[in-house]
């Protein structure tokens, strides 16, 4: 079965449902005419009073320098925009954009005021919108990230799926959250010894999985599926924001379970695998994903088609991504009008 | 005309029923290809097969009660199936844009046949469905099932794209924990 399958399927539900959609849909557009003329109202207010956007006469040269730096052609291309906006200490400028038929280019540039939360691992968080009059996918990704003026730089390609943004067209672009200072990290896991490994004997009693994957395709027996009861008292902290929780033999195969530190506020992730000593790596067949008690904690554990007696041969590795600042949350919001290709 | 004189019709094989149905319910079927295909003439033909379908399919099939639902079916897979089959039409991409965020929902896709047939696969989401919320209910249905863009459900709704976006990843995450809560393999 694969996505489009079930996408498909979903012409098979039931008909009630169909008649609630189809009649919301109806319904519901009165509703919203009166909600957006307050949010129009409110946004018309929010722009004379606090945060008046300053449309700028000159080009902001260091994003285009960088700009430049790595797309000649599309840095040429662009026309400067500059409609800037403030919160949280955090200075959002849409520098340039520019339209030709279904694509859209912008560059827009992020600028701490007060300090140095950004760098150049500074991403949006998957918290930005981009709205044009029309459907649209669009795509946002950092170019760079200015140490000295403190000043991260992104650019973001918008595709028209039917209609052909013209010059004039007015886009907004609002960001609520970014998060930076996250770390890489790559490193043997020191901590197990390959050579003891014991049998597991604490079990999950309650199995609440959210999510997995793996190489393994084969169906998971859910009923027998067993996953490690996660060891706090001797949890080992491999990193700030990873934790190792557990490992051992379960029915013959070797599990490692690690704990994720608040992931929805600081998208840590990661995995493990085994490598021999000639480099040869070994990916999990399987891995399970599952809050803990509070829901704020992800704990993730990795199942490897390998016997105790077989561990010997490798080395235990983990590559993560962390960030233990948590998102720099803010209102930022510009709208301004596309200018044309000449 | 009601529902029941227009199935009447199609059952007596009388035209007349194309004729009332397309009075009655032709813009909300273009309205609902038009949202799939983003095209006007491509959803008139896709009104037209519409149609045609429901022609050849009553009888056997009697949808008295449920008329505009069997309609909606029919134009939503004729109109699915025109977006892939045109290679010019830039909707395949977003055709395939959303089976990729189906695809959250099974457990592990892979190119193994079902062991559930569509009715059953429809049912299983329809039982799920009915637990969610109606707001919720219906903000899936018209991603999945009207393949409306988020930023339409947003507009039409009244909510912010990021709210609908997060909205429909934790439903999709949802309906995945259902499924392998109630032991299904998709």
């Amino acid at each position: 079965m694969r996505g489009k399958e079930l996408l498909e399927n979903m012409a098979e539900v039931d008909n009630d449902l169909i008649f609630e959609s189809e009649n919301a849909f109806h319904q519901k557009r009165k509703t919203f005419y009166t909600k957006r003329w307050i949010a129009i109202a409110a946004c018309l207010c929010l722009c004379l009073c606090c945060a008046v956007p300053a449309l700028a006469a000159g080009g902001n040269d260091l994003a285009y320098q960088v700009l430049y730096s790595i797309s000649p052609s599309i840095a040429q291309k662009l026309k400067p925009v500059n409609v800037s906006c403030e919160d949280n200490g955090i200075e959002m400028t849409v520098v340039a954009a520019e339209v030709d038929g279904e694509k859209a280019t912008i560059l827009v540039s992020l600028c701490d005021n007060t300090g140095k939360r950004l760098d150049e691992t500074t991403d949006l968080f998957d918290s930005y919108s981009i709205h044009t009059p029309y459907d649209q996918s669009g795509g946002c990704s950092l170019v760079s990230y200015d140490d000295d003026t403190k000043t991260a730089t992104f650019i973001l390609t918008i595709e028209q799926m039917k209609h052909i943004l013209i010059s004039g067209d007015k886009i907004t672009f609002s960001v609520s959250q970014l998060l930076s200072k996250k770390e890489h990290s790559n490193f043997k896991l020191t901590q197990i010894n390959t050579e003891n490994v014991h049998s597991i004997t604490e079990f999950l009693t309650k199995q609440d999985v959210r999510g997995g994957g793996g190489i393994n395709i084969e169906p998971v027996d859910w009923d027998t599926l067993l996953l490690m009861k996660p060891d706090e008292a001797n949890a080992i902290r491999l990193k700030s924001g990873v934790t190792l929780t557990g490992y051992g033999i379960v029915d013959g195969k070797f599990h490692i379970q690690l704990r994720f530190d608040d992931i929805l506020n600081t998208d840590n992730h990661g995995y493990v695998y085994l490598k021999t000593k000639d480099g040869e790596v070994l990916d999990c067949e399987s891995n399970f994903a599952f809050w803990g008690d509070s829901r704020v904690d992800s704990y993730e554990e990795y199942v490897f088609p390998v016997s105790a007696e077989e561990l010997s041969d490798y080395e235990i590795w983990g590559e993560f991504w962390t960030c233990n600042n948590g998102p720099i949350k803010g209102n930022w919001q510009v709208t301004f009008p596309m200018v044309g290709k000449e | 005309m009601d529902n029941d004189s227009i199935v009447n019709l199609f059952l007596n094989k009388d035209e007349a029923a194309i004729i009332h149905t397309a009075e009655k319910y032709g813009s909300r079927l273009r309205s609902i290809s038009q949202r799939i295909t983003a095209d006007c003439s491509v959803a008139e033909e896709c009104e037209n097969d519409t149609y045609l379908e429901a022609w050849n399919r009553i009888p056997p099939s009697e949808p008295r009660t449920y008329l505009i639902a069997f309609l909606s079916r029919i134009i939503r897979n004729i109109s699915i199936n025109r977006c892939v089959e045109r290679e010019r039409l830039k909707r395949k991409a977003y055709i395939t844009e959303l089976s990729k965020e189906m695809e959250q929902c099974i457990q592990s896709p892979n190119d193994i046949e079902s062991y559930l047939d569509n009715i059953e696969i429809g049912r299983i989401i329809s039982t799920f469905l009915h637990k969610q919320s109606k707001e919720k209910c219906v903000i899936f249905m018209h991603r999945y099932y009207y393949l409306d863009s988020v930023s339409s459900i947003a507009e039409r709704f009244g909510y912010s794209e990021s709210k609908v976006k997060t909205m429909l990843f934790r439903m999709r995450n949802d309906l995945r924990n259902y499924l392998i809560k109630e032991g299904y393999t998709l």
